[in-house]
């Protein structure tokens, strides 16, 4: 109830408080990507004797996680301007405590060793997510707040029974702590084959199916339309561009533990490609029909995961290097183009215009228009933008497994670029559809309305560099750090 | 004496193990709200009672002061849940303010409700139990290694048997309250897993800490959104939300 007291400019300090703490984890994320993975530091134990542990996995989503919050962060600032509160949750001040709760959560992801803590930490980001998409406090909101919550949550059980059975497949005597499912534990038995196989397997596809849930992918991606199209813009940002990456995260450590204790990736590749090139499919007919504009982009996002899976089955250093690039670019240009759509959505509706008839956008918002644009080409993947990068070295991966002997055969392989080139290809033209008519389409009711804006233009700056640069250069300590992360997921470390 | 020595306890147990699948059948097949939550109720008293036995006959000779906490953590979770579910739920789906403060008022609205129930739910019924079957005795997975005894075996069936239908349930029937039976019913299937399979002295702890977070936000989801929903669309009923939403395409 303290929240209803506060007045709005402690509320504005509080979302200052927020920006300038993102600003500064971000920093740390950033020297720690500048750390030889051996000076990481050791596993220290934290709660309920569960350790932080990072690895330069870990490193590497931290910093994802870091790069969107600051720019999601510093973008609800201008997003929160002049909106009257109707309820408690519509309260900047809990907005902002909730966007801090959600960070937290999705940080402890990555950095928590033990498989169940990472768990717990991947369920709390449904509690603070949940009512942040609920924000608007409109029927559709509370609808979409619901949808996710129940897809989510049914998802996120199949990945605890998933763990479950991980916990069983330790042989007993090895079992003397909660620390026996602490991720380098389990890595260690893996590698001495002390693991019992089937139940890994049964692990596995619990928690592909669990976590692939919360990272949106095929079929059970349907919340994503419904979240990211209700939520406000800075949660679309950080729904979109990471928690469906600290969810890969965790398939990707079930991935690792299962190759290592099955002796190839066959059966885990198989698993991943049936989901990726159904997310790709699936994706594809709803970005081409006509819809409101957040929701195409949560179906891109459907997309992007289906993407980043396919570099993943495909295993090899070259797609793995992809995907994980591919998920760092996603989240970048996701971010980008919910935050820089947002800002026009607030500039519209402060003048009574609504989706559909948002058009015009170049002339009305040169600065805001320009970025868009921008970056709708490179969500679609036109160069020299940073996911035309990723989406090539995905393909020169799948190209060398084509001629290679690998767990595919050349058919299959043959097959899934075909799926993956076709539905891109089909994908580009929908999005360069929708985004045309919002972008260059006369705007009948509007002149120029934007002002330079500090609060709206520099997330976006910060987003739009980034995505420009990493388009022409992968940065060396990037780089480095993608190819230490690689070593962790083929379980080299 | 130790309670373990005892060798009909195991049989007790599995016994009830089975009975648990009944009340989930129950579930499954009741088209009124209010029966399914008496199944629900009935099934986490017996889930109560599986798990506290599950404590007094683990291989541990003595029972010791943590034996006692864990045997007081296993217990606890069904029995408030058997307990206050009803209330819980009438609270989340009170039609009016002035029935807030008047329990009777509000189950009114919720007791009446009719879920539709597939005339397949039988069939699905059978044929998900047959697929925990399948998986626990070792059709489907080979899981032929001899330390999985006949007693981990019935757990893992009743186990993942409860957990898919909880998810069958959530993803086919017509209201958002029994979509909420459905979470709940899979979150027994996690409990007795846990409790089961996994190993007691030191794993079960951190899953069953685990499951107080799951349960704490299923809660959540009641006692929060669950109104809201409600009241955007008058209605509890899928269909009614779904008819004047704009949550298409």
């Amino acid at each position: 109830m303290i929240f209803l007291k506060l007045p709005d400019s402690v509320s504005r300090w509080f979302g200052y408080a927020t920006v300038i703490g993102s600003a500064a984890l971000l920093v740390v994320s950033v020297l720690m990507a500048l750390t030889s993975p051996g000076l990481y530091p050791s596993p220290f134990s934290w709660l309920f004797g569960i350790q932080i542990h990072l690895d330069s996995l870990s490193v590497f989503f931290v910093l994802l996680i870091n790069v969107v919050m600051f720019a999601a962060s510093w973008n609800a600032l201008s997003y929160l301007e002049g909106r009257a509160a109707g309820s408690f949750l519509q309260k900047p001040t809990v907005f902002h405590t909730l966007i801090n709760f959600f960070h937290f959560t999705m940080l402890l992801v990555p950095m928590l060793d033990n498989m169940v803590g990472v768990w717990i930490a991947i369920e709390l980001t449904t509690l603070g997510s949940a009512f942040l998409v609920a924000f608007h406090g409109r029927r559709s909101s509370w609808e979409a707040a619901w949808k996710y919550l129940i897809i989510t949550s049914t998802g996120i059980t199949l990945a605890l029974l998933g763990t479950v059975f991980l916990a069983n497949a330790i042989p007993k005597e090895r079992i003397s702590s909660i620390a026996v499912l602490d991720w380098t534990s389990l890595l260690n038995l893996a590698k001495h084959g002390e693991l019992q196989k089937d139940f890994v397997w049964l692990a596995f596809l619990f928690g592909l199916v669990g976590y692939g849930t919360k990272a949106g992918l095929a079929p059970m991606h349907t919340w994503l339309p419904d979240g990211h199209g209700e939520a406000p813009s800075p949660i679309s940002a950080l729904l979109s561009g990471v928690l469906l990456k600290a969810a890969l995260y965790a398939i990707l450590r079930f991935y690792t533990l299962t190759n290592l204790v099955l002796g190839d990736t066959r059966q885990t590749s198989t698993a991943i490609l049936v989901i990726s090139l159904l997310s790709l499919m699936v994706a594809t007919p709803f970005i081409l029909k006509t819809n409101r504009f957040k929701r195409v982009l949560a179906y891109h996002s459907l997309e992007h995961m289906g993407i980043i899976t396919f570099g993943l089955a495909l295993g090899g250093p070259i797609a793995i290097f992809g995907a994980l690039l591919h998920s760092l670019n996603h989240a970048i240009t996701k971010a980008l183009m919910f935050l820089a759509f947002g800002n026009v959505i607030k500039q519209y509706n402060e003048r009574g215009v609504q989706e559909p008839e948002i058009t015009g956008v170049l002339k009305s918002m040169p600065l805001t228009g320009g970025i868009l644009s921008l970056g709708g080409l490179a969500l679609v993947g036109a160069p020299p933008f940073n996911i035309f990068m990723s989406e090539f070295i995905i393909l020169w991966g799948a190209f060398s497994k084509f001629w290679a002997t690998s767990e595919f055969s050349p058919w299959v392989i043959g097959l899934a670029i075909f799926v993956f080139v076709f539905s891109t290809t089909l994908i580009f033209f929908g999005l360069v559809r929708h985004l045309g008519k919002i972008v260059l389409n006369p705007s009948p009711r509007l002149e120029c309305i934007e002002k330079f804006d500090g609060a709206k233009t520099v997330p976006l700056v910060f987003l739009a560099t980034l995505m420009l640069a990493l388009g022409v250069w992968v940065f060396p300590i990037l780089a480095n750090l993608i190819n230490e992360s690689i070593k962790v997921i083929l379980g080299l470390t | 004496m130790n309670i373990s020595d005892l060798p009909f306890m195991n049989l007790i147990l599995a016994a009830v193990e089975i009975s648990l699948l009944f009340t989930a059948f129950l579930i499954t097949t009741h088209n009124a709200v209010e029966g399914a939550i008496i199944y629900y109720r009935v099934q986490s008293i017996l889930l109560a009672f599986v798990t506290g036995g599950v404590v007094l006959v683990s291989d541990d000779k003595n029972f010791s002061f943590s034996d006692f906490w864990l045997f007081i953590s296993v217990v606890f979770l069904p029995f408030v849940l058997a307990i206050s579910i009803k209330w819980l739920l009438a609270r989340a789906t009170i039609q009016t303010l002035q029935a807030k403060a008047q329990s009777p008022a509000a189950e009114r609205v919720w007791l009446q409700q009719i879920s539709e129930v597939s005339p397949w739910s039988v069939a699905f019924f059978l044929g998900l139990v047959g697929l925990s079957t399948a998986v626990a005795f070792g059709g489907v997975l080979r899981l032929d290694n001899p330390q999985i005894d006949l007693r981990l075996r019935i757990s893992l069936l009743v186990s993942i048997s409860l957990f898919l239908t909880g998810l069958l349930n959530t993803a086919s029937k017509s209201d958002i309250i029994s979509q909420v039976v459905g979470l709940l019913t899979m979150d027994h299937g996690l409990y007795l897993a846990v409790v089961t399979i996994v190993d007691f002295q030191h794993l079960a702890g951190l899953f069953i800490l685990a499951l107080y977070f799951y349960t704490f936000i299923t809660i959540s989801i009641i006692v929060l959104i669950v109104p809201q929903v409600r009241q955007g669309a008058n209605s509890i009923d899928l269909d009614a939300i779904a008819r004047g939403s704009d949550l298409e395409g």
